[in-house]
């Protein structure tokens, strides 16, 4: 069996995200190869005529279904629709997911409050993944698989105005000036 | 000016910036931010900030002033930065709040689900290891009172204490209410111990404070007179 089939089997049978990493050390294999073969699956599995969608984030893939499917799949599964986030929460999250990784002196420099206890709760709530950033040393947060997954997209970056939003010399600048004046 | 602030709560001291700007059909400019200082100030000054987010508030409340003041002196100030540094932090904050809405549009309305389940919950019951027998329930139940010891024996001392300190209370109001005058040698006179010192003192601070009698020092290590208040 070839490496693109393993891996989709693979992740067909775990529930949860499943890390680059581990695929990696499972099949011993080259990043590259790895690499090649996720895009390939994402490129034919990621059309309208597929169900199944791959979604990857921050070094994590997992299968799931196709968003044209939503409103089928939400009845069939009776799922209840998703409780709705307040305004901080959603100011949050859409921050990090813009701007992550992000650290939480950078988070408070854009939205000017301490965001401690909104980061536990949105955390606690899956929406949001801490973890430690060795280069910065520092605790860095980005938003998880299941914030991706509720707004039913297959990466980050197909967020309106990513690439605008993300790398964008004007807001470093802002943020390192900002930054300065603590 | 006739400015009402819409009392309602913010999530933070830059929302609340951006809609007093925002009502006032102004752009982000220092000029603007000096003309809602005082708005903003009285928005803090009607509205219980949470304490959580009370220093957030006041941060941006102190750089406010700071505008306004260099705003209204005519002389041209030593160039500071925290001006336009703040009007930049609210362009920026306004760039994220703009998507926040259309993140908040998007999310829930058309998600992909995955085969992720909720981890399953097991039914609580009682599963003691094997081979548990009554006894060592007891034995469990003797440790467990053994590694308390320490807690009860310090309140039962803090207790005696207390209770004495209220007697010695009691003891100084009877003194005071039948001679009306009362030194505190008088009262130390029937001392046993550095202790028993201590409390007298404790008793007596503590009718001063509920002002039952009143106490005077002529000078240092001088003798305690305690009187009745009338």
């Amino acid at each position: 069996m070839n490496l693109t089939a393993t891996i989709e089997s693979l992740l067909f049978a775990s529930a949860k995200p499943v890390s680059l990493a581990s695929l990696k050390k499972a099949l011993q294999v080259e990043e590259t190869a790895l690499r090649e073969a996720v895009e390939d699956i994402r490129r034919r599995f990621n059309v309208d005529s597929s169900g199944i969608h791959l979604l990857a984030h921050e070094g994590q893939l997992q299968l799931i279904t196709n968003p044209l499917a939503a409103e089928t799949v939400r009845a069939f599964l009776k799922q209840e629709q998703t409780a709705e986030l307040t305004r901080p929460s959603l100011e949050t999250l859409t921050v990090i997911a813009y701007r992550g990784p992000i650290t939480k002196p950078e988070l408070e420099q854009i939205r000017g409050v301490n965001c401690s206890l909104i980061l536990r709760n949105l955390a606690v709530r899956g929406l949001v993944e801490e973890r430690d950033d060795a280069a910065r040393l520092q605790t860095v947060y980005v938003v998880s698989v299941e914030f991706l997954r509720h707004l039913g997209l297959h990466a980050v970056d197909e967020l309106p105005r990513y690439e605008e939003f993300h790398a964008n010399e004007h807001i470093d600048q802002m943020l390192k000036e900002l930054a300065g004046q603590l | 000016m006739a400015f009402e602030v819409v009392l309602e709560p913010f999530s933070g001291p830059l929302p609340l910036l951006l809609e007093l700007i925002e009502d006032e059909k102004l752009p982000i400019t220092e000029v603007a931010l000096a003309q809602v200082a005082e708005a903003y100030l009285r928005y803090l000054d009607a509205r219980e900030v949470p304490s959580s987010d009370l220093a957030d508030f006041l941060v941006v409340a102190s750089k406010l002033l700071l505008i306004k003041s260099q705003a209204i002196l005519p002389e041209p100030e030593p160039e500071t930065e925290d001006a336009s540094r703040l009007a930049d932090q609210l362009r920026l904050y306004k760039l994220f709040a703009d998507a926040a809405g259309e993140i908040e549009a998007r999310f829930g309305a058309a998600p992909s689900f995955a085969r992720e389940r909720p981890a399953v919950v097991r039914a609580e019951a009682f599963a003691p290891p094997e081979g548990v027998v009554p006894d060592d329930l007891r034995a469990y139940f003797e440790q467990l009172l053994k590694r308390l010891e320490p807690f009860f024996s310090l309140r039962q001392q803090s207790l005696e204490r207390a209770v004495s300190v209220q007697q010695r209370m009691e003891d100084i109001r009877q003194a005071v209410l039948e001679r009306s005058r009362l030194s505190f040698k008088d009262v130390m006179a029937g001392a046993k111990s550095k202790i028993d010192v201590v409390v007298s003192f404790l008793a007596l601070l503590e009718l001063v404070k509920q002002r039952v009698v009143r106490a005077a020092q002529s000078d240092a290590y001088g003798d305690i007179v305690i009187r009745r208040i009338e």
